[in-house]
């Protein structure tokens, strides 16, 4: 019975890695063009180059803990989520490539960063819409999905577009607030006070949509009232630091960024949770043949710190100096 | 209009796995001759494999980018168009693509970005040992794949209980049947690849009398490999072939284009199927040959694919073109490095423009070989999804056809962008030469140095930092 709840950990921790360490990448690539100078560009898309292939593989990583530990799970949400899954792939196309082909081109490099910008915001709003879809429930029988292909489209799924949008851009603005120097810096100060105000609007309405639904979201509010209002005032707290931070304590604003986001990936798996396919198909259900789940368990038992040291070791050798300072003030 | 999901599913597969294979072959094949190159470089501190290195560099760079990217899409796509495939295999092929991701992709992805971009910030053995494990990564990712492929192929230490795999042995799961011959094949496979491109490239520059230096040492070092690669390639070919026969038998049945089993049986080189008569409408072949190879006698009995009932047989045309094609590649391959060797003895590598003419136009023909080889290995599967256990048609998810339809159509747009931008980058790199590569390696300055192509940021090197 441990087992199961094991794999659902390694679950949790894929998704808030993918979505601390990606997340930021995506923000980055969403305010990209928030500049309309070269260099800054430049400077921009070289804070991320050396690592944002490692932060991708944590949602390879999400996806086969899904298939190998959870394959009901994966077999139930993959195909109700089709359109949005398939589009963020090739959204995740444009970005990925772009970061390669941007270097070698001067002529074409502002149509490579358009398609950089696009692919991370499309990205980012399909997982949104991801979430938000299966937040509001994915209805399964004898195991297989039983929804129609535009069943993720919804008032709220749209609403939580919008706010993983701006909470990649907290990330993002965070992290080239935090990275680098002069004009690019006091832009993404800039950048993320705007963000921050956003999400703050849009997670209080998710919040306020939350509390009124009277489906499962509103049966787990009801449920576990105390849990969500301590988180609500965490997130409170932790936003308010944030803001004040930035400018100031660049390093520290990123943080209480990265931290606020993490309250709300919390209060997500509190609503759900016991269920791994939201309201339809619980963890133990979902769960593969104990020896499977073992295996893969064992595997990161072994792995997970090797792959942790690792890449703190990327992140710190590209860490010591910020790359180039544009304009220094 | 009536969409079947299940052939638009696998159109779609087929689309993004063969636009993806050709990248992961370039990367494994070429991460290992970097490696190499960059040994010899630190070894002999000869600057010429240290330009070799950069510019390989940049093109091993792009196409990593797109190996990466197409990859993702094909792990969910065992979601989104396979859900019956993934809930039954999950359980036995889930673990080794988690492991995959454990043990290679986080390797591949943190030492990647150093030796991309790192040069100018570890220095030269940590960056060189970053060249060694993204090389070491993308091996052991090979492996992994090729282990859960396999398993597909020869499905062992299994068993079904309530309508569900239940793993019983691993070890047999992993090492199954066709695994250990597999792998080898498509190892070297890559290597082969990565061989011809290099040789083709310093061909290209041969011919053009262009960076003569830059150009003997990659032609003689690709026409080099290449001979000892094929050489090993065919003998792993011709033993695996072997050993595959009584694995699935109905594979080889079509593989060699006979529906009767015939004695003293000609290699049929061409062949009109007709699978609903179970018959071939026109064939022409190389007397003899055909018994000779397959049974190592001139009188020996091919086998046919009538042996194997219709509704469990693959496609015959399909399967047999497809193994025609690489096989016969494979023998061209051998030919022209059997001419690479007389010509190294006769001292007339650098002279014989023909023999670089060739090269440079079997350049790309390892990676077709590649993809001929997987056509051959899925195609003749058919209609097995794991063979002899779930049929294709079974595996898929209930999507409508047309969601199937618009994404496919929408891959096939965007695949073809991707695929555009890298050929003509690659080829700009190439007509730019290797003269811009920076000679000397640079250990501070940013980090766009460390990949940079515009000649006036290499040439001021980190000094205007």
């Amino acid at each position: 019975m441990t087992l199961p709840v094991l794999a659902f950990l390694v679950v949790i921790f894929a998704v808030v890695m993918y979505v601390l360490l990606d997340g930021f990448d995506l923000g980055v690539g969403s305010l990209l063009l928030t500049s309309s100078d070269e260099d800054e560009r430049d400077a921009m898309v070289e804070s991320i180059a050396p690592v944002w292939d490692g932060n991708e593989t944590w949602l390879i990583l999400l996806g086969v803990t899904l298939l190998a530990a959870f394959p009901l799970a994966y077999s139930t949400v993959l195909p109700a989520l089709y359109l949005p899954i398939l589009v963020m792939q090739m959204a995740f196309g444009f970005r990925g490539v772009s970061f390669e082909f941007r270097f070698q081109t001067t002529r074409y490099r502002k149509a490579w960063d358009i398609a950089f910008t696009c692919g991370s915001v499309v990205a980012a709003l399909c997982q949104g819409l991801i979430l938000g879809a299966a937040l509001s429930g994915i209805p399964a029988t004898d195991g297989h999905y039983a929804g129609g292909a535009f069943s993720f489209l919804s008032g709220f799924s749209i609403l939580s577009a919008l706010a993983t949008a701006a909470a990649y851009a907290v990330l993002g603005a965070g992290w080239l607030h935090a990275r680098t120097t002069g004009e690019v810096q006091r832009k993404a100060g800039r950048n993320l006070r705007l963000a921050l105000a956003s999400f703050a609007v849009l997670a209080c309405l998710a919040a306020a949509y939350m509390i009124l639904n009277d489906g499962p979201m509103g049966d787990a509010w009801h449920a576990r009232r105390m849990v969500f209002i301590l988180l609500a005032v965490g997130a409170l707290l932790l936003w308010a630091l944030g803001w004040r931070s930035i400018g100031k304590m660049p390093v520290r604003a990123r943080v209480y960024g990265m931290a606020l986001i993490t309250v709300f990936l919390v209060g997500i798996v509190v609503t759900v949770w016991p269920y791994i396919v939201p309201f339809s198909i619980t963890i133990w259900e979902a769960s593969a043949p104990s020896g499977s789940q073992l295996l893969l368990l064992i595997g990161v038992a072994v792995m997970l710190p090797v792959v942790l040291v690792n890449g703190i070791y990327v992140y710190w050798s590209f860490g010591r100096e910020p790359p180039r300072a544009v304009n220094p003030s | 209009m009536d969409l079947d999901p299940v052939l638009l599913s696998r159109i779609q597969f087929g689309l993004t796995v063969t636009f993806h294979i050709v990248f992961p072959t370039m990367s494994i094949g070429l991460a290992m001759l970097l490696t190499v190159v960059e040994a010899l470089w630190l070894r002999t501190k000869d600057e010429l494999y240290l330009r070799i290195y950069r510019f390989w560099l940049m093109i091993f760079a792009m196409g990593f980018g797109v190996g990466v990217v197409t990859g993702i899409v094909l792990s969910f796509e065992f979601g989104t168009n396979s859900a019956t495939f993934a809930r039954l295999a999950g359980p036995v092929i889930g673990p080794l693509i988690g492991l995959e991701v454990l043990t290679a992709f986080f390797l591949e992805a943190g030492f990647l970005g150093i030796m991309l971009f790192g040069m100018n910030r570890v220095g030269p053995k940590v960056h060189f040992a970053s060249t060694f494990l993204v090389a070491l990564g993308t091996t052991i990712s090979a492996s992994w794949i090729l282990a859960a492929n396999s398993w597909m192929q020869t499905p062992a230490g299994i068993e079904v209980q309530d309508g569900r795999f239940v793993v019983t042995d691993w070890m047999q799961v992993i090492f199954n049947p066709s695994n250990l011959y597999r792998l080898p094949h498509m190892l070297l496979a890559a290597y082969i690849s990565a061989a011809l491109l290099i040789a083709g490239v310093g061909a290209w520059y041969l011919l053009k009398r262009e960076y003569l230096d830059f150009a003997r040492r990659t032609f003689s070092m690709g026409t080099g490999l290449l001979s000892q690669f094929i050489a090993a390639q065919l003998f792993m070919g011709d033993t695996m072939a072997v050993k595959m026969l009584p694995l699935q038998p109905s594979k080889f049945q079509a593989m060699e284009g006979y529906w009767d089993p015939t004695p003293t049986a000609p290699y049929l080189l061409v062949i009109a199927p007709d699978q609903e008569a179970q018959t071939n409408r026109f064939q022409f072949g190389i007397p003899y040959l055909g018994s000779l190879f397959v049974t190592r006698s001139l009188h020996g009995t091919m086998p046919g694919l009538e042996e194997t009932t219709p509704n469990n047989q693959p496609p015959m045309g399909a399967v047999f073109y497809a193994f025609r094609t690489m096989f016969l590649l494979g023998l061209v391959l051998f030919a022209a490095a059997c001419i690479g060797i007389f010509l190294r003895w006769r001292r007339r590598l650098f002279a014989a423009r023909w023999y670089q003419k060739m090269m440079l136009i079997l350049a790309p023909a390892g990676l077709v070989a590649t993809v001929a080889g997987w056509y051959t290995a899925e195609m003749g599967r058919q209609p097995w999804v794991f063979y002899g256990l779930v049929r294709t048609a079974d595996a898929v998810s209930p999507v409508s056809g047309a969601s199937v339809l618009s994404t496919t159509l929408l891959f096939a747009g965007v695949y073809f962008v991707f695929l555009c931008a890298f050929l003509a980058l690659t080829i700009r790199v190439i007509a730019r030469g290797p003269a811009d590569a920076p000679a000397t390696p640079l250990y501070a300055g940013p980090v766009k140095r460390g990949l940079a192509t515009d000649p006036a940021l290499v040439l001021d090197g980190g000094k205007s930092s």
